[in-house]
């Protein structure tokens, strides 16, 4: 592949994410730095895996990327730059008493070393191999910036280098998309100026609707002390427990749409928090990202395809399982019907004029960043058909995102062969440790149905 | 088209229409019995396919019969739609379009 010279507009969800890396910085933070952990059952070489990089033509593209303005209030650009950068794979020895999945690693602060990010010097990806004691497999960390990929996109980043490896590097338009794999609802969303005007007032209204106060907040009585670090911790499930989560979700009446049970859940475990802390009851709001990729798409891998639907719950709601989901399923059938994601969608896409210090104030509104009570995301079964990597079998997989203060705490659920991990990120304050301590225990709770349903 | 739009041959053929159009990925090959599961297909999309049903053949299907084994396939789903429409022509006035 000959090296990249072009340049190419951000999607909505780019700037969007760039902007909550914008709040992240400000706060001391190291910034929208998300984390792929991979275990392996079997080791992978260093050398073997910046070849497969190497075939896979994905280096130039993601080694010489820069996010560009040319003007204030023009809409920004990824522009690849003349260079050969290498994407760095380090291979690293685990350090003692180190195992697999927990504890995970905080992310640091912005002064701490890091190699990942947008910024001269700086790679917007890397690869660490953290190999076990003799026999104990690897653990593969793919580290990226959320600006340039989203999570879906650093599967299928994983999954092209594998394929690469074995003879089939991706095309141009799998890596780009330049649209082409996108829905055709999206594409004409974006293609004419009035309609779009219109499906971004229409998206803007139902935020305005939805966050209207009082909203709930996660952060504690007082002013901290807060950290500018995210701490993280793996809940994992086994195969029985998923399947009886999965009854559960049957039981409460989300059926087919069991990301709203693990929502569900995940509120009325914060819910608990708050009712713990002798918090006054208050609605619960939650933006929800949806992948805007084809389905059974290759691509795109690059960039970020995603929009939101945003749930609202109010207090009397988060009462009760059963009338908290149905009250979710009903936000969701209407935004869907309204075609909401493709209209914020539109709106993000408008949002790219304003400087991001700017788009950041506005994400964090005037009631001190009631965007959100917490960020949820549920990347659904991941490597579903692909079981090893570079001939070592994958036997398990985790997502850590950093998360913003406000709202202070995420919950990232994924399935990797019928079991189900649960990753709550949180910035350190916002959850003493007995409180993260309690709010595991309630969220096995709520899904393994020892809670009033 | 000369038959009514709720024959199951029908139905089924204008299901997988508009998840060829509207969901799925170009290339991705599926006849009306390949599990929707295998093909990516996920809550957001199945909702997307149900909004469908209810605009072109005027049914909405009830949550009671959202289960597992009508929301399998293509043609699952078809023959749950005619169940529900009882063969009788619907007043759709919409094509495709979700």
């Amino acid at each position: 592949m000959t090296r990249p010279t072009q340049s190419l507009p951000l999607t909505g969800g780019d700037y969007f994410v760039l902007a909550l890396d914008y709040q992240m910085r400000r706060a001391d933070m190291r910034g929208n730095v998300c984390r792929l952990v991979v275990e392996l059952d079997g080791t992978v070489d260093a050398e073997r895996l910046r070849a497969a990089i190497r075939v896979s033509g994905t280096q130039p593209w993601l080694a010489n990327v820069r996010f560009h303005r040319t003007l204030p209030f023009l809409k920004p650009r990824w522009r690849w730059c003349a260079g050969n950068g290498e994407l760095p794979v380090a291979d690293r020895a685990a350090p003692g008493g180190w195992r697999p999945g927990a504890p995970l690693p905080p992310i640091g602060t912005k002064q701490d070393p890091a190699v990942v990010g947008l910024r001269p010097g700086r790679s917007p990806v890397a690869f660490d191999l953290v190999n076990g004691p003799a026999g104990g497999g690897t653990t593969l960390v793919l580290t990226w910036h959320h600006g340039i990929m989203d999570a879906r996109g650093a599967e299928l980043l994983l999954q092209h280098i594998n394929a690469a490896a074995d003879g089939s590097p991706p095309s141009e338009d799998v890596l780009l998309g330049n649209g082409r794999l996108l829905s055709g609802a999206q594409v004409r969303a974006q293609s004419a100026w009035w309609p779009s005007l219109r499906a971004a007032r229409q998206s803007l209204f139902l935020v305005d609707r939805v966050s209207r106060a009082p909203l709930a907040s996660m952060r504690p009585e007082g002013d901290g002390p807060f950290e500018p670090r995210n701490l993280f911790r793996l809940v994992s499930f086994t195969r029985e427990e998923t399947d009886l989560i999965i009854r559960n979700g049957d039981r409460a009446g989300a059926g087919f749409r069991r990301s709203l049970f693990f929502l569900a859940a995940s509120a009325r475990a914060l819910h608990a928090v708050r009712t713990r802390r002798g918090a006054e009851p208050a609605a619960f709001l939650v933006p929800v990202p949806q992948d805007l990729r084809r389905r059974g798409a290759p691509g795109p891998v690059f960039f970020n395809h995603v929009s939101f639907l945003f749930y609202r719950a109010e207090p009397e709601h988060l009462g009760s399982m059963k009338q908290l989901v149905a009250t979710l399923t009903r936000q969701m059938t209407e935004q869907i019907r309204d075609r909401m994601p493709y209209s914020f969608d539109t709106a993000m896409r408008m949002f790219q004029r304003l400087p991001l210090g700017l788009y950041a104030r506005i994400l964090r509104g005037p009631s001190r960043g009631r965007f959100a009570t917490f960020y949820f995301s549920d990347t659904g079964e991941s490597f579903r058909d692909q079981q090893s990597f570079l001939g070592a079998r994958i036997t398990d997989i985790a997502h850590l995102a950093p998360v913003a203060f406000p709202p202070g705490i995420a919950l990232i659920w994924s399935t990797f062969e019928g079991r189900l991990n649960v990753v709550l990120s949180w910035v350190q304050g916002c959850l003493a440790d007995d409180e993260a301590d309690f709010l595991e225990q309630t969220l096995r709770a709520e899904l393994l149905g020892e809670a009033e349903r | 088209m000369g038959d009514s739009p709720t024959q199951a041959g029908n139905i089924t053929e204008e299901l997988g229409r508009f998840l060829r159009r509207q969901i799925l990925a170009g290339g991705v090959s599926f006849d009306e019995n390949t599990p929707l599961r295998d093909l990516g297909v996920d809550s957001f999309a199945l909702v997307e396919l149900l909004l469908f049903i209810e605009k072109r053949f005027g049914a909405a299907v009830p949550e009671s019969h959202l289960t597992r084994a009508n929301l399998h396939s293509v043609a699952a789903l078809a023959r749950c739609v005619q169940s529900l429409t009882g063969g009788e022509a619907p007043a759709a006035t919409q094509t495709d379009e979700p």
